[in-house]
């Protein structure tokens, strides 16, 4: 129990860290490149402007019409943090070299979007590797953070990975429907993947 | 040839049904401009309400290259029926008010006449796709703007602002060609008949009756499916796809090609025979 | 100089239908030619084969000395016409028409030359009305103004009458003789207005079913046939009973309160006459009855018989 007891006052100190890291930064601006890797999208690179306010105004500004994921560009792992919640500590796993401790977290609000939330925790830096989220409205996320300094919280490269269900296209179905008959599309859902790629931080610290 | 085509021009801009093509098409362009100003973000959130689960769309959805292409759509629904009006007339209607005693009887060659009457009822055509252009990209210019295009062809594809301009122009070009075959095919039945209800009827009776036949009936008809000419006529949304090659946009201009020398040939050789009875 | 129009074992089925059977004719310069028949003959399937409008089944057209079939564009462009009804486009003025009519066949100075066919057809005034708003007599007038366009050598007119009050019909048959006498133009007129015919044609065929019946000048073919001639007399019972007694009784066709009908010849007139006297008998009248009309009864009659 007490052994327990301390896990969890550990899971949430190391959370608590996490928040902490991230409340420093006042305001940042950030280059961003995104790139959509889904089945049945066709859409180039976008370049993209990324602005943050503290403590959780994001603002974008893309060249031209970007797909962003609902989630994990916000840091939605902030609002996660601020709540109320559960943490329970279920381990340490190796993520990119990194030793990390992974910590679920549950929502006590009744009304929270995110059910369930797991996340892989960089003891050293304190800081984020993974994490991977289960929400009532848009399924579920895993995004992976890599980061190319010691010196900030903020990732060099985003990848959040989802399924999302298939669509019918009705001119890939008269194409079909051409030369093999109705077919129904395929209920299985797609993979999809958005990496976002930052550069040129520009950092202003409380 | 000139002549006689200025002579056909002169007539068909004279018709009162004329304007009802263009009184139509501006019609058409303004309801579904106006109608996506008002109500374009519901519609466009029906369509995409998968990837909306799932994603934020960043930018300017509904701009005028959207705008374009929904109409551009209208592309093989209307104007094939604004089309046939004009050319399902073009025989039939002096048929059907005895003129052709009066134009036969002067030294002209019959194969002339249909030549530059098909001639000017293409013109016609051109202009009918022109106009819907020009007033689509003109007018979605001043009400949306520009952005990049979000189409929904074989997959959900955008395409940035400036590799969208070309694609249009390719799409309207191939309506044009589109819209030559409409043409040719309504000539054809009209060089048949002596009144011009049967033709302009029976054209867009024919697209749409071949068309539902080849798509319900697509497993039994497979391999005939690609020969057939309906199945081409929206093939300007090949311009709007990624994974399509110049082969497949090839074949889709011959077989259009066939059936207009086709229908063209048929139309001549019938009527160099023909008795002129009204 | 070869006939202006020349037509040789013409012929025009349909299915089992002869609508023209072996037809022969000729039409000379300077002629206003008649070509009768009742309706239903041919006469317009000829027409319209003249005019390439038909293509016939056997035969020949030489139009000019030459074979339409051969030289369409020489021989249509030294000809104007007029088949049955005059059809216009009658969303363009009068003007508008001719002027596109002109172009079809190259006329130059086309604009003064539209005026001028207007102004002989006495259109000139409602020029720029469109064709809608015109009469029949208008249509008319302005079927025959786009004939004359091209200052044809020839011109083929189809039942130009048809519909028109006496009036019109009159004005009509003026000024074909007009366009023959002052212009030299040669006419070919189709009518089953017999008498208009008989007023203006020089030569004439009539045909039936498609087969020509008899060919020839007009008053010729008239004058070598028998007459119908009334005798008014002032006792018409009496002249029956006498007549009845000798040989005049096989040419009385029929009789009235008024009128005895002969079917006798010019020179039997006057021999009937002395007779009628001889016996006594009060001739208030003797009227010819006899004209083309029932030329062309009798003619078609005898082909139905045989």
């Amino acid at each position: 129990m007490i052994g327990y007891s301390l896990s969890a006052q550990d899971a949430e100190s190391l959370l608590k860290a996490v928040g902490q890291n991230m409340d420093k930064i006042s305001r940042f601006e950030a280059d961003a490149l995104v790139k959509v890797d889904v089945d049945f999208i066709n859409i180039k690179d976008r370049k993209m402007k990324v602005r943050f306010e503290s403590p959780d105004k994001f603002s974008f500004e893309a060249e031209g019409l970007a797909l962003l994921p609902k989630k994990g560009l916000q840091m939605d792992y902030l609002q996660l943090l601020k709540g109320k919640y559960t943490a329970i500590d279920v381990g340490e796993e190796l993520v990119k070299n990194r030793k990390t401790r992974i910590i679920k977290v549950i929502p006590e609000a009744e009304d929270s979007d995110v059910i369930l939330a797991q996340l892989w925790i960089d003891t050293e830096l304190t800081r984020i590797m993974r994490m991977k989220t289960y929400t009532r409205k848009s399924g579920s996320y895993i995004i992976d953070f890599e980061y190319n300094t010691n010196f900030r919280p903020l990732p060099d490269l985003l990848t959040v990975s989802f399924e999302i269900n298939n669509m019918a296209f009705p001119s890939k179905a008269m194409n079909e429907m051409m030369t093999k008959g109705f077919q129904k599309p395929d209920s299985i859902p797609k993979k999809a993947t958005v990496i976002v790629q930052y550069s040129n931080y520009k950092i202003v610290n409380k | 040839m000139r002549k006689l085509v200025s002579i056909e021009l002169f007539k068909i801009f004279s018709k009162p049904r004329t304007y009802i093509g263009f009184g139509a098409i501006i019609i058409i362009v303004l309801a579904i401009e106006f109608g996506i100003l008002l109500e374009g973000d519901t519609m466009m959130g029906i369509i995409i309400q998968n990837i909306k689960d799932r994603f934020i769309f960043e930018g300017n959805i509904i701009n005028l290259y959207l705008v374009s292409y929904i109409i551009l759509n209208t592309l093989w629904i209307h104007v094939p029926i604004l089309v046939a009006l004009v050319t399902g007339d073009m025989l039939a209607g002096e048929a059907n008010s005895g003129t052709f005693r009066l134009i036969l009887t002067r030294p002209i060659s019959r194969v002339q006449l249909v030549l530059a009457k098909f001639i000017a009822g293409w013109i016609y055509a051109v202009m009918l796709v022109a106009v819907m252009a020009i007033l689509s990209i003109g007018i979605g210019l001043v009400l949306f703007g520009p952005g990049d295009l979000l189409v929904v062809t074989n997959k959900v594809n955008v395409f940035s602002a400036n590799d969208v301009l070309w694609r249009f122009g390719g799409a309207y070009a191939y309506g044009i060609l589109s819209m030559t075959t409409v043409a040719a095919l309504s000539f054809l039945l009209s060089a048949f008949a002596d009144n011009s209800i049967g033709p302009i009827i029976g054209t867009v009776a024919m697209i749409i009756g071949i068309t539902i036949i080849s798509t319900v009936g697509a497993s039994l008809l497979g391999p005939v499916n690609k020969y057939i000419f309906t199945s081409y006529l929206p093939s300007w949304q090949l311009f709007f796809q990624t994974d399509s090659g110049l082969s497949t946009m090839g074949h889709a201009i011959l077989i259009q090609a066939i059936y207009i020398t086709g229908f063209l040939g048929v139309t001549i050789w019938y009527f160099r025979k023909k008795d002129i009875l009204s | 100089m070869d006939p202006y129009i020349e037509i040789l074992n013409l012929s025009k089925h349909y299915g089992q239908i002869r609508a023209v059977d072996d037809l022969s004719m000729k039409v000379l310069p300077g002629d206003i030619y008649g070509f009768l028949g009742p309706n239903g003959s041919g006469k317009s399937t000829t027409i319209r084969m003249m005019l390439s409008l038909i293509r016939p089944t056997s035969g020949q057209i030489l139009l000019f000395g030459q074979d339409l079939a051969k030289d369409r564009y020489k021989t249509l462009s030294r000809l104007g016409a007029l088949v049955e009804k005059p059809d216009f486009y009658n969303y363009l003025s009068a003007r508008k028409n001719l002027e596109i009519l002109g172009k079809l066949s190259s006329i130059s100075n086309l604009k003064h030359r539209v005026d001028e066919v207007l102004e002989l057809v006495g259109l000139l005034p409602r020029a720029s009305s469109t064709v809608r708003t015109y009469s029949l007599g208008m249509k008319q007038r302005l079927g025959i103004a786009q004939s004359l366009l091209h200052y044809p050598d020839l011109i083929i007119l189809d039942e130009p009458t048809n519909g028109l009050d006496p009036q019109g019909q009159k004005e009509i048959r003026d000024l074909v003789k007009s366009l023959n006498q002052d212009k030299n133009i040669t006419i070919l007129i189709s009518s089953h207005i017999l008498f208009e015919i008989e007023q203006i044609a020089n030569r004439m065929i009539i045909i039936d079913k498609g087969k020509a019946l008899v060919e020839g000048n007009v008053q010729e073919l008239v004058n070598s046939q028998d007459r119908q001639v009334a005798f008014i007399l002032g006792d018409t019972v009496a002249g029956l009973t006498l007549l009845n007694e000798t040989a005049w009784a096989g040419r009385i066709i029929k009789s009235n309160q008024e009128r005895i009908y002969f079917k006798i010849n010019k020179d039997e007139i006057p021999e009937l006459n002395a007779f009628l006297v001889e016996h006594k008998m009060q001739i208030f009248a003797v009227e010819p009855v006899r004209s083309l009309e029932e030329f062309f009864l009798q003619i078609t009659e005898d082909e139905k018989v045989s």
